[in-house]
C-alpha cells in the first residue's frame, strides 16, 4: 500500500484547521505549511500534523513546493483548512491508492455558501497527485502539475468558503490588491475594458453560463460578489497606476 | 468685527485625535467652540482641551441628530457653526462666514461641499448640488430624527454662502467602501425593521437603476474612471443592501 502525505497550507485558520486535520487523520503524514499566523492556529496544527512549517508568504506556489519538498509519502493529497474529506472520499482515495491508473486524480468541489451547496458553481480540481512528478506553478492562480495522466474521483471534497458574507467580500478585496499588485508590475494600466467588460463579464459567465440563476439569491450573491472582485482588481491597479495607494 | 454677532462653532467627535487640532484651528473665527464626544478612546479630548476657548461635553452616542441637538444645546450663542471634522474650512469661508454673521439676512446659510475621491474632484455624479446647512441660527433650526442621514430642518430665509467646502470623506478605497458596507447593512437592518421583504425587482433592478442614475442621468460619465467607479460602488452597495436583509430574514450572518 502507497503511503500518503497531506499537505495543509494555513494562515489563522484557528476556526476551521481542527476539523480538516480529523478528516484527513487517516493520512500516513499530516504536513501543515504556515504562513506566520497570528492566532491559534500553530498550537492546533502542532497537535495533530506530522510536520509543522513556516514560512513567510510569497505566493501559493512557493508555498506549496515548499512543502511538497517535505513530504515523504508516494503520493500527496491538497487540502485546506476550510475543506473537509468525507468518509465516501477517503474510501475512494484508499481504494484508488491500491492499484492507481494515472499519476493524478482530481477532485470536485460543490461549494456550500450561505448554508447550501451550490451546485452549479463547482469545479474539478487536481489535487491528489504521486509525489515523485508533482510540482506548482504560476504566481496567482497556482496550478498543479503531476507529469502524467490524470483521472476524477467521484467522491466531492466539501468545501466551507462562506464564512458570512462580510468575510466573504472582504476577502475578494484583499485578493483584488494582491492581483491589481501582480498586474501592476507587469506594466499594465487599467482601462475602460478592464472597469467596464470584465466584470459585466464575470457576472454573465457565473450566473448565466455557469448556471448560477439557479442557486437562487446564493448563486445571484455569488456572482455579483466574484464581479465586485474583478472591478476591485482595476480600481486598485488604477491606484497604483497612479501612485496614490497600496495595499 | 465689532458689529459681528458672536458664534459658536460645534462638533461632535469619536477618535478624532489626527484631525482635532487642525480643526479646531479652522476655527480661528469662533467666539466659543463647543466639542460633543461620544467617549474617544484616543487623545481627542486631552488636545481639544488644550485651546482655551474650547468646551467639551461627554455623551454616550444614540444617533447623529440627537448628539448634534445636545451640542446645539450647549452654545451660548445664537448663531452657531456646525463642521464636520473631515471638512475643511477654509480660509476663504472663514472670512465669509464672518462677513455675513454682520448682518445676517437669514437663518441658515448652505455650504456646497466638494467631494474627492480617489485623488480627484467629483462635479458630477449627482454631487452637483451638495449643499448642506453649516452656520445659522439655533433659535429657529433643529434637527431631525433620522437615524441614517439627520437633516437640519429650518423655520425661516435660507442662502448660499459663495465659498465651497472641501469634504475629505475619501481617505482610502478600502476606508470608503468599508463604510459603504457598513451603511448597506444598517439600511438593511431598518428596512428589517419596517417589515420590507427581498425579491428580484430590488436584487437586479435597483443596484442597476442606482447605477444607471448616477452615472448617466447625473453625468457621472463626465467624472471619468472615477466616476465609474464611484456609481458601481454605490451600486454594489444597493445590491448588498438586499443581500443582508434577504440574510436577516434567513437568520443567516
Amino acid at each position: 500500500m502507497p503511503k500518503l502525505t497531506v499537505i495543509i497550507p494555513t494562515f489563522n485558520e484557528e476556526a476551521y484547521l481542527e476539523d480538516a486535520l480529523f478528516s484527513v487523520s487517516f493520512a500516513d503524514e499530516i504536513i501543515v505549511i504556515d504562513s506566520f499566523s497570528t492566532d491559534a492556529t500553530p498550537e492546533i496544527a502542532k497537535k495533530y500534523a506530522t510536520k509543522f512549517l513556516q514560512r513567510k508568504f510569497d505566493n501559493f506556489s512557493n508555498q506549496k513546493n515548499f512543502a511538497l519538498k517535505e513530504a515523504t509519502g508516494d503520493w500527496v493529497l491538497f487540502v485546506d483548512a476550510d475543506e473537509r474529506v468525507t468518509h465516501s472520499l477517503e474510501a475512494e482515495i484508499q481504494k484508488v491508492l491500491e492499484n492507481p491508473k494515472h499519476s493524478g486524480y482530481k477532485i470536485n468541489f460543490p461549494h456550500f455558501y450561505m448554508n447550501r451547496f451550490l451546485y452549479h458553481h463547482s469545479d474539478d480540481v487536481l489535487r491528489l497527485v504521486k509525489r515523485d512528478s508533482a510540482s506548482f506553478s504560476g504566481s496567482v492562480h497556482e496550478k498543479l502539475y503531476c507529469g502524467g495522466s490524470v483521472g476524477k474521483l467521484k467522491n466531492k471534497m466539501l468545501h466551507f468558503t462562506y464564512k458570512g458574507l462580510d468575510n466573504y467580500i472582504s476577502k475578494k478585496e484583499s485578493y483584488a490588491w494582491f492581483q491589481a499588485q501582480q498586474q501592476f508590475e507587469k506594466g499594465k494600466k487599467a482601462t475602460w475594458f478592464h472597469l467596464f467588460f470584465k466584470p459585466a463579464y464575470r457576472f454573465f459567465r457565473s450566473f448565466i453560463l455557469k448556471g448560477g440563476f439557479r442557486d437562487g439569491v446564493p448563486g445571484m450573491t455569488v456572482a455579483a460578489v466574484n464581479a465586485y472582485g474583478v472591478f476591485e482588481r482595476y480600481v486598485k491597479l488604477m491606484l497604483l497606476n497612479k501612485g496614490l495607494e497600496k495595499k | 468685527m465689532e458689529n459681528s454677532v458672536k458664534i459658536t462653532a460645534l462638533a461632535i467627535t469619536l477618535n478624532e485625535a489626527h484631525n482635532i487640532e487642525g480643526y479646531i484651528k479652522s476655527l480661528w473665527f469662533a467666539d466659543e467652540i463647543v466639542i460633543v464626544d461620544s467617549f474617544s478612546k484616543d487623545e481627542t479630548v486631552a488636545l481639544a482641551l488644550k485651546h482655551e476657548k474650547v468646551t467639551v461635553h461627554q455623551r454616550v452616542f444614540d444617533n447623529f441628530s440627537a448628539q448634534k441637538n445636545f451640542a446645539i444645546s450647549k452654545a451660548k450663542n445664537s448663531w452657531v457653526t456646525f463642521f464636520d471634522l473631515d471638512e475643511e474650512v477654509t480660509p476663504e469661508l472663514a472670512n465669509e462666514i464672518v462677513e455675513t454673521s454682520k448682518n445676517p439676512r437669514s437663518v441658515a446659510y448652505f455650504v456646497k461641499r466638494d467631494f474627492y475621491f480617489m485623488g480627484k474632484r467629483i462635479k458630477y455624479s449627482g454631487l452637483q448640488n451638495d449643499y448642506i446647512v453649516r452656520f445659522f441660527n439655533k433659535n429657529y433650526c433643529n434637527y431631525n430624527a433620522n437615524l441614517v442621514h439627520e437633516t437640519l430642518e429650518t423655520d425661516g430665509k435660507t442662502e448660499n454662502l459663495k465659498n465651497s467646502l472641501p469634504h475629505h470623506t475619501y481617505k482610502s478605497f478600502d476606508d470608503y467602501t468599508a463604510k459603504m458596507h457598513q451603511y448597506s447593512a444598517l439600511q438593511a437592518k431598518m428596512l428589517y425593521k419596517k417589515g420590507r421583504k427581498p425579491n428580484y425587482y430590488h436584487f437586479l433592478f435597483r443596484p442597476f437603476y442606482r447605477f444607471w442614475n448616477q452615472f448617466i442621468f447625473r453625468l457621472g460619465i463626465l467624472d471619468g474612471k472615477e466616476g465609474f467607479v464611484l456609481a458601481y460602488v454605490s451600486a454594489f452597495s444597493v445590491f448588498k443592501r438586499y443581500v443582508n436583509l434577504w440574510l436577516l430574514y434567513k437568520k443567516l450572518n
